[in-house]
């Protein structure tokens, strides 16, 4: 592999690049799937490599799936010569931030590799909770998802790094829509958007207690029908981990991303209010609201021994008793920021992409709270629960989330059930309206498996780790 | 890859399976994208990928398996893990046999030269949009693409059909220090991309959106430019017209048939051969695409089906189908929408009082079931009174059902335009004129 890469970095270097790197990737996805009973089964091998050099202080990307040789010279005279043509249009050229060089492996820890569990084992456990999923005449659907991951990759610059990293990931889920023929509805377990996925092995899935939820989560699904919908107004609301993570994701985290701020996504993804002028100012939060990027996390989506920059895995507050600090930054654009290093947020999709700035592992730290005493502290208010519906405007500010359920509180006690939730605000009003946050027995790592940005388009994955947390008199139910 | 190598490549596969039936799909894919922000080029990238997918039929169990590498070792590995899964999975009762040869049209997708265009050509017209950008002052972001894309399908049972489509884009995005504007273009002939008129646009638009004034959240008449449309119809497609959706009594017209579910301006197609389309001439079972009728002057007629819950519902295959076991049924990803006989300019000269959306951002279904939607304006939203467009206004968040928005439908334009939304789509739209459009609450620019 070695060798191969070097015919990058020589044929780069011959054609007088001042930087060049190669990401050769392996990539081995399967996914066992049932909906209504009905198996689906694939496994994918995404396999190629992608060449970034700077030329005439321009970079230059190109990438093949053809991992051979001969393809590699020619992609990297391709690399070379979109450089050349890039630097014809910039304004000044690439300045990348220093970095140690690094010879070195990484892997995933993990304990049963989920590739070994055999795929009948595998529908024989969805088969199991569809069973008890579609066992009320009123789920219309029941779906479930195991999802295993592998990517083994290999790194090397012209600087002299030459990084090998096996990455694994394990995911589940399942949900169960209902319907009475005029309303729709969903429950989902142990997370929205098919599955909730985690870097380790199957020894997650084991310890998902997956049947043990499947009758609670088709109970839920069906009471929804004939629930109220959830009231409009002013109310503190406690919002669960499975809705606060997206939260995360898309108010604190997209902002934080240095290139939105800097405008590259100003065509598309979008940009970001907190400018250049922010951060060490910015009251983003309360008090109690200390927010974390770590790609060093365990179980992390984005934990890493190395972006894709060849940086290490770092961990740094993005918010710090309320006050915003730093940015995800990458190695060409961290001086922006006035940071002499990268905060190592470069990363791609695959191998066919070039990296850019993505949020790592984002989470908001435990508080103090025990459960029971926020419910009994916050009588005549709500708590909602898991993530269904979002969408936040280009700078980051206005956002508006729906939920699957949400419950009012009672005598200190989760009470009525509500239906289609939606909460609505502005994303500093909100975080400085936190008052509290359960303690870390609450606490709970939270995949994002489908974060889009870039054009061409990229797919990210990254974790929020938090715990149900109580904001003060938000706007809920907006949507009617 | 060539149609030719596809083909040798289906054969080896099919050869060497050891099931009775099975089916080979095989893309390639290359693209070229020149990406530019803050007057300069941020990424400059080309992408080639090439990927077959093997499925594998052991009576009614079935398995697929796929890569990138397209190597004999790696050929022989697809077809063994399909294999491998198909031994291992529960028998489906619902999977139909593979499809045969069926008569196809004929239809234009693939031109040379926007296959062949280099980063040179992307950088002169980028240079054009940067050069444009600073003459007046503004900052600018955008993109400008080419790609190809060849599909081929071949099962045991004789298909064997290929397909190339080819398409050269540019979206680009004109900022003031507290406003911007923004305009697209597309098609599968790269020298049919009028740049000029995208630049000035979107220069346009960045340039009258200068100081914007916030209005209070309400119900207002909206204009809705094409891009804006198409992110309407995008959730119409998925929660509307898929036939699995209607069979299953999810979607929003369930059991509306032949009602009038819509204002009787607006007709609605699915039809991959339109000119301005750039579809393919059949679906992922092989089956020839048709051009669908979905909604004509008002009235419910069907959505699109594939094989599979065409036989469950009693309809007919319309050629919308993805790969078996489907369980996501048919996306009509074609869909055209019937132009009116007015002008843009004699629509905003034809409101008293109302709103211009040049474009909706990130978009998101609230309710299924009445397709309530959520997202909000962005990159040029206008007052308009008395026909004329008074001043910019800051950006708004929309909350409305996307059937009611149709059923107050107004005016329909006369220009199409084939539009895309953030999160896809790709439909040729009108601008609509639509009253009692629903803004719930604003944003601060
Ligand atoms: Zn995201």
């Amino acid at each position: 592999m070695k060798k191969l890469c070097n015919i990058a970095l020589t044929t780069a270097k011959a054609k007088r690049a001042t930087y060049a790197d190669i990401r050769v990737i392996f990539n081995t996805v399967e996914d066992v799937s049932m909906k209504n009973g009905r198996p689906d089964v694939s496994y994918r091998e995404i396999n190629g490599f992608g060449v970034r050099v700077i030329v005439n202080g321009a970079w230059g990307f190109s990438s093949s799936s053809k991992v051979a040789p001969a393809q590699v010279r020619k992609t990297t005279l391709e690399a070379v010569e979109i450089a050349r043509q890039a630097a014809k249009f910039q304004r000044k050229p690439i300045r990348l931030a220093k970095e140690p060089t690094y010879v070195d492996f990484w892997a995933t820890p993990y304990i049963e590799d989920p590739f070994d569990v055999p795929v009948d084992e595998k529908l024989g456990l969805l088969s199991e909770i569809d069973k008890i999923l579609r066992r009320n005449k009123k789920v219309i659907n029941a779906t479930g998802n195991l999802h295993a991951w592998r990517e083994h990759q290999w790194m090397a610059t012209s600087e002299g790094s030459f990084i090998e990293q096996i990455l694994l990931r394990s995911g589940c889920g399942y949900s169960a829509e209902t319907s009475n023929g005029k309303i729709l509805q969903k429950r989902s377990y142990p997370c929205a958007f098919g599955r909730q996925c985690v870097t380790a092995g199957y020894e997650y899935v084991r310890a998902a207690k997956l049947i043990e939820n499947a009758a609670r989560t088709r109970d839920e699904a069906v009471a929804l029908l004939t629930a109220p919908v959830c009231p409009s107004g002013k109310r503190d609301t406690i919002i669960e981990g499975s809705m606060l993570a997206l939260q995360i994701h898309e108010s604190c985290g997209h902002p934080t991303e240095l290139d939105r701020v800097l405008g590259h996504e100003a065509n598309y993804a979008g940009r970001s209010f907190i400018t250049t002028d922010k951060p060490g100012k910015l009251k983003y939060g309360s008090d109690v609201v200390n927010i974390v990027a770590d790609s060093t996390m365990p179980m992390g989506l984005a934990t890493f021994g190395y972006d894709d920059d060849a940086v290490r895995a770092q961990r740094y507050y993005v918010v710090e008793n309320g006050l915003y600090k730093h940015y995800f930054t990458n190695r060409d654009l961290a001086h922006h920021a006035g940071e002499k290093r990268s905060r190592g947020c470069n990363r791609a999709h695959g191998y066919s992409k070039i990296p850019m700035i993505r949020m790592i592992n984002l989470s908001l730290l435990p508080g103090d709270w025990e459960y029971d005493d926020l419910l009994a502290d916050t009588e005549g208010g709500l708590v909602m629960e898991m993530n269904k519906s979002w969408s936040i405007d280009q700078m980051r500010i206005n956002f508006q989330f729906g939920c699957e359920a949400a419950w009012e509180i009672k005598n200190g006690k989760k009470g009525k059930l509500y239906r289609d939730p939606t909460y609505q605000g502005k994303t500093v009003e909100f975080w400085n309206s936190c008052d509290a946050i359960c303690n870390n027995k609450y606490w709970h790592p939270w995949g994002v498996v489908n974060c889009g940005k870039g054009q061409p388009g990229q797919t990210a994955e990254m974790t929020h780790g938090c715990a149900p947390s109580r904001f003060r008199n938000l706007q809920v139910g907006i949507a009617r | 890859m060539k149609a030719k190598a596809m083909q040798a490549i289906c054969k080896k596969m099919l050869k060497w399976t050891s099931a009775p039936t099975a089916e080979v799909r095989i893309h390639s894919f290359r693209q070229g994208l020149t990406r530019f922000a803050d007057n300069s080029i941020t990424q400059n990238v080309q992408e080639l990928t090439d990927g077959v997918t093997f499925t594998a039929r052991f009576g009614n169990r079935i398995g697929s398996a796929s890569s990138t590498s397209v190597d004999d070792a790696s050929l022989k590995r697809v077809v063994s893990e399909a294999e491998r899964v198909a031994r291992a999975v529960n028998p489906d009762k619902d999977l139909l046999p593979f499809l045969g040869m069926k008569k196809y049209k004929k239809m234009l997708g693939f031109v040379r030269k926007t296959a062949d265009t280099g980063p040179d050509f992307r950088a002169r017209q980028v240079g054009k949009v940067i050069k444009a950008a600073k003459a007046k002052r503004l900052t600018t972001a955008g993109i400008y693409s080419n790609s190809v894309a060849r599909i081929a399908i071949a099962n045991t049972a004789g298909l064997f059909v290929t397909h190339a489509n080819s398409n050269a884009s540019t979206s680009i995005t004109m900022m003031t220090k507290d406003s911007a504007g923004w305009a697209s273009d597309g098609h599968r002939d790269i020298d049919k991309i009028p740049i000029k008129n995208v630049i000035d646009t979107a220069i346009d638009k960045a340039l009258k959106s200068h100081k914007p004034k916030a209005i209070k959240p309400g119900k207002y008449t909206v204009i809705l430019e094409p891009d804006a449309v198409s992110n309407l119809l995008l959730f119409l497609a998925w929660g509307g017209l898929n036939g699995l959706a209607l069979y299953e009594k999810r979607s929003c017209f369930s059991g509306m048939q032949n009602k009038l579910v819509v204002n009787p301006k607006i007709t609605l197609t699915d039809d991959a051969y339109h000119p301005l389309q750039n579809g393919m001439p059949f679906d992922w079972e092989g089956m020839p695409r048709q051009a669908v009728t979905l909604i004509e002057k008002g009235r419910f007629i069907d959505g699109v089906y594939d094989r599979g819950t065409a036989k469950k519902a009693k309809k007919k295959p319309t050629g919308h189908g993805q790969p078996q076991p489907n369980t996501w049924g048919a996306f009509p990803g074609n869909m055209v929408v019937e132009p009116g006989d007015a002008t843009l300019d004699e629509m905003i000269a034809s409101l008293d009082r109302g709103i211009l959306v040049t474009q909706f951002h990130y978009t998101n279904i609230i309710n299924p079931k009445k397709l309530d939607i959520t997202g909000m304006t962005r990159s040029g939203t206008f007052w308009v009174e008395k026909g004329k467009i008074k001043y910019p206004i800051k950006n708004m968040r929309f909350t409305q059902g996307v059937p009611l928005a149709l059923r107050n439908v107004r005016m329909v334009g006369k220009d199409l335009k084939n539009a895309s939304s953030l999160f896809g789509g790709g439909f040729v739209v009108p601008p609509l004129m639509i009253k009692d459009f629903t803004f719930s609450s604003g944003t601060d620019f």
